[in-house]
C-alpha cells in the first residue's frame, strides 16, 4: 500500500499520459480494460457498466464497491440464469485472483449505477472509483455508449 | 424458520413443477408449418399510450415478435431488445411495415404506459411499450408462459428486482406464435424468424 501522496503524486504523473485518459486503470495493478457504460433510457434513472478487469498485482484482489458523482448508489451486481429466469443480485464482490482477467459483459457480472443524478450521454464520459476490499480505489474514466450505434453481442 | 422453510421448500417446488410443464410444453408442442404453435400465447388487449392495443384487431395481419421484461431492467431487456431492434434494421422496409414490435412490461408499479412508449420508441422507432393492471400481466404472461417473479432485494438501492423469463415470441400474422427466440439469441436469428413468419400466410 502506498501512502495517499505517494498514490496522488503517482497519478498527478500518470495522467499526463495519454493512456490514463483513456481509461486505462494505472493504480494498485488492476487493469481496468475497455470501460464503457450505456446512455441512459428516457425517464429511467438506472443504468450500467461493463468492463474487464485484469489483476497484474500478483495477488488476490477482491472489488467490493463502487462510487461514481453521477449516481447516488453504485453497485456491483450479477446475472444468473435460473428455472428459466434471468436473476440480477447484487454481490458481496468479484475475486480477482492473481493473473485473472475477469469480464463484466451483459448478461452477467456489472457495475449498477442506481439513481442517476445527470443523463449519461453516447459520447461524453464520466469517472468511476472502484474500490477493493484493501480499501484501495481505481479511478477510471468510463465512456458513455448508445446501443444502437454499437453493442457487442456477447 | 421451520415454517421459512417449508415455504422456501414449497416455492422451489412450484418453480420446478412450471418449469417442468414449460419444458415438456415446449418439447412437444406441435409445429405445423401454418399453425405455428397454438398450445401457448393468444389474444391479448393491454394498454398504450395512444388506447387500448388488442392483438386480434389492431395487430391482426402485421407479425408481432413480442418480449415481455421492464423498463429499470438494466441490462437483459435493453440487450434482448436491442438484438430485436438490429434483427428488425435487416428487413426491407416492405418487411419493416408489415411488422410491429412489442414490449410487455410486467412492472405496472414503476412502468407507466407514457414512459413506456418512450422507453421502446428508442430501442426502434415504432416499437410499442404496453402493460396492464397486475391481474391483466399476469393472465396475458401466463397463457404466453413468460415466468417471472418480483424479488425484493434487501441489501440493493434498487428496492426490488423481477426475475423473468427472455424470450422473443414471434407472432404471426393471425396471432398465432410462429417461433421462439430464446436468451442469448442473435440478431441473424431473429431476422430468419421474422421473415419465416412474414412468408407464412
Ligand atoms: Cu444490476
Amino acid at each position: 500500500m502506498k501512502s495517499t501522496l505517494e498514490n496522488f503524486a503517482f497519478v498527478m504523473i500518470l495522467s499526463l499520459f495519454p493512456i490514463y485518459a483513456s481509461g486505462q486503470s494505472t493504480a494498485d495493478m488492476v487493469d481496468v480494460v475497455e470501460p464503457y457504460a450505456r446512455a441512459s433510457l428516457p425517464g429511467i434513472s438506472i443504468s450500467v457498466a461493463f468492463m474487464a478487469l485484469k489483476n497484474n498485482s500478483g495477488e488476490r484482489r477482491t472489488l467490493v464497491a463502487a462510487e461514481s458523482p453521477v449516481a447516488d448508489t453504485v453497485e456491483i451486481h450479477n446475472h444468473v440464469m435460473s428455472n428459466g429466469m434471468m436473476k440480477m443480485r447484487k454481490v458481496a464482490g468479484i475475486d480477482l485472483n492473481a493473473d485473472d482477467t475477469r469480464l463484466l459483459r451483459p448478461g452477467g457480472f456489472h457495475v449498477m449505477l442506481i439513481g442517476l443524478k445527470q443523463i449519461l450521454k453516447h459520447g461524453e464520459s464520466f469517472p468511476l472509483e472502484l474500490i477493493y476490499r484493501d480499501g484501495s480505489r481505481d479511478r477510471v474514466k468510463v465512456p458513455v455508449v448508445d446501443m444502437n450505434r454499437s453493442e457487442r453481442f456477447e | 424458520m421451520k415454517n421459512n422453510r417449508f415455504i422456501f421448500i414449497g416455492i422451489i417446488a412450484v418453480v420446478a413443477l412450471s418449469v417442468g410443464i414449460l419444458a415438456s410444453l415446449l418439447a412437444n408442442r406441435q409445429v405445423d408449418k401454418r399453425q405455428g404453435i397454438t398450445s401457448i400465447g393468444g389474444d391479448f388487449t393491454l394498454q398504450s399510450s395512444h388506447g387500448p392495443v388488442t392483438l386480434s384487431k389492431e395487430l391482426r395481419g402485421k407479425v408481432v415478435p413480442l418480449y415481455f421484461g421492464f423498463a429499470s431492467c438494466p441490462d437483459v431487456c435493453p440487450t434482448s431488445l436491442n438484438i430485436l431492434a438490429t434483427a428488425l434494421r435487416q428487413l426491407s422496409e416492405e418487411e419493416q411495415r408489415q411488422t410491429q414490435p412489442v414490449f410487455v412490461s410486467v412492472d405496472p408499479e414503476r412502468d407507466d404506459i407514457e414512459k413506456l412508449n418512450l422507453y421502446a420508441d428508442t430501442f426502434y422507432p415504432g416499437m410499442l411499450g404496453l402493460t396492464a393492471d397486475l391481474e391483466t400481466i399476469k393472465e396475458v404472461a401466463w397463457r404466453y408462459r413468460a415466468i417471472y417473479k418480483k424479488v425484493p432485494l434487501e441489501d440493493s438501492a434498487m428496492g426490488y428486482t423481477i426475475d423473468h423469463s427472455s424470450i422473443i415470441y414471434v407472432i404471426g400474422r393471425d396471432g398465432v406464435i410462429q417461433s421462439l427466440a430464446q436468451h442469448g439469441t442473435t440478431p441473424a436469428e431473429v431476422t430468419a424468424k421474422i421473415k419465416a413468419a412474414l412468408s407464412n400466410t
